[in-house]
């Protein structure tokens, strides 16, 4: 179960010439969340959908710890306690929209490889190629692969931790409806293991696997969207 | 485990990337032997008032090499993790941060290990430099508490990118500060006596001293003097890199600098 009580985020504003400077001492903000308010329950596959820089990217960085909020609570079960941040990371994997966190000279099998060494173990990583329909390409390197296969491969890599949440950032931005329907069977997999899955998505096709779905408007998450 | 296991990831990583270039290695031994040959050359012309400044400028340029990658790699590495949001993917992984940075360094180490050995079989066999070759085995404890001092302030170089996300005019003012005042290409005598106190206050000043007393004076005496002032340098310089990396790191998820957007 995820549960967000609250959550405000502001950034400073780009433009402020403090912050071009001194980040760190710019006190010109710019509020993205205003009091998010979420629950996700134990094997559900939660859609969060909103216009862009609406916030949505940052609401899944703070459940996986990567910011911390202004204000507000993120509670997780199995009940970790904030302070216990390796135990946390355990039980959260975050996939990241951008494929620029991939070596684009590594093959796909090379860059599973090197992140399992980082995080989890070596010995799924034919499992999890075969579950994304990527071994037969487990041998190109990354730069050669089409934009929906560096899309599958981001997903698969959030699988190497075997987290019990799955925070996924825009996993189908240029995947095909094929893609898009493996992706989605595999999502309902997770539920049936009882994994808990949130992603961030504008496309009507993925956002329609979703169990439930939530849009966020002028920093709000107005729950139960369609 | 998990450091044995992050140094291998990383090394693996690199070995594999940098493969793509094979040219790579063999043109780093030709700007070796380039780069020597200019300093044998000029020490002809300073041999005239200094004796056997190769052997000196050697030493010098050795632990230059093991001073730079130290201090520049980590700020590097984290601007450049930074800037594809493979920095925050590291921080939402379950391996501390600091470890992280720290192994992304390792190919590099090695790299550097490689050069300043090959570096001294050249300067000892073909330009005949005098060094006490007998004595090398004791400049391993000089290079190893070396590289924690020169890391840690690689380290807090690093931080600094975090909160301010610039750092190459920093980097390049402390490697230039550092070889002005610690001595590799001249000995201190030369530095004005007011200053010279700086360079009582630089890691790479003692590194300097200990290595060259042990290699080209045969006094281990001298040496441990040096590596004494080192440790205390070490001592202190890591626990605070340590503090001040991870200060940064929760200061840039607060303020959201470690994000890619």
């Amino acid at each position: 179960m995820v549960k967000l009580i609250n959550i405000y985020k502001s950034y400073p504003h780009p433009q402020d010439p403090v912050y071009k400077y001194f980040p760190f001492l710019s006190r010109n903000k710019r509020e993205v969340l205003k009091g998010v308010n979420m629950h996700v329950n134990k094997g559900e596959i939660y859609g969060i959908t909103g216009e862009n820089a609406s916030g949505k990217t940052t609401l899944l960085k703070i459940i996986a710890m990567i910011l911390l909020p202004d204000k507000g609570k993120v509670v997780i079960t199995p009940m970790v306690q904030k302070k216990n941040i390796k135990t946390w990371r355990r039980i959260i994997g975050y996939s990241p929209s951008s494929d620029k966190t991939f070596i684009p000279r590594l093959t796909v099998y090379e860059n599973l490889k090197f992140f399992s060494l980082l995080q989890g173990n070596g010995k799924k990583i034919e499992k999890i190629l075969d579950l994304f329909f990527l071994t037969p390409y487990k041998d190109t390197p990354f730069f050669h692969l089409s934009q929906g296969y560096k899309e599958r491969l981001g997903v698969a890599r959030v699988l190497l931790d075997d987290p019990f949440i799955i925070l996924l950032d825009e996993p189908a931005r240029s995947m095909d409806n094929e893609g898009i329907e493996n992706l989605i069977n595999i999502l309902k997999g997770f539920k049936k293991e009882n994994r808990t899955i949130i992603l961030t998505s504008q496309r009507e096709e993925i956002l329609k696997g979703c169990d439930r779905i939530g849009k966020i408007l002028n920093g709000r998450l107005k729950d139960d969207f369609f | 485990m998990i450091f044995f296991k992050t140094f291998y990831a990383f090394l693996f990583k690199d070995f594999k990337e940098r493969s793509f270039y094979r040219f790579g290695f063999i043109m780093d031994l030709f700007n070796i032997i380039i780069g020597l040959t200019i300093f044998f050359l000029l020490s002809k012309i300073v041999e005239e008032k200094v004796s056997d400044y190769f052997s000196f400028v050697l030493i010098g340029i050795l632990l230059q090499s093991i001073f730079q990658t130290s201090v520049s790699h980590f700020s590097i590495t984290t601007s450049k993790y930074l800037e594809k949001g493979l920095f925050e993917y590291f921080i939402g992984s379950s391996t501390n941060p600091y470890l992280l940075i720290f192994g992304s360094s390792a190919y590099n180490y090695l790299l550097t290990f490689v050069r300043t050995a090959i570096m001294l079989v050249i300067g000892v066999v073909i330009f005949k430099a005098q060094i006490y070759v007998r004595n090398l085995w004791s400049i391993v404890p000089f290079i190893f508490i070396s590289i924690i001092a020169f890391a840690s302030i690689g380290m807090i170089l690093a931080g600094i990118v975090i909160l301010f996300r610039y750092e190459g005019i920093l980097r390049f003012f402390i490697i230039y500060f550092f070889m002005l005042f610690s001595g590799v290409y001249y000995p201190l005598d030369v530095i004005p006596l007011s200053l010279r106190s700086i360079s009582f206050l630089l890691p790479l000043t003692h590194a300097l001293n200990g290595i060259r007393e042990i290699l080209l004076n045969n006094s281990l005496k001298k040496g441990a003097h040096s590596f004494l002032f080192l440790f205390l340098f070490a001592v202190f310089l890591l626990p605070f890199s340590y503090i001040f990396f991870n200060t940064a790191i929760k200061m840039g998820k607060k303020r959201g600098n470690l994000c890619y957007l």
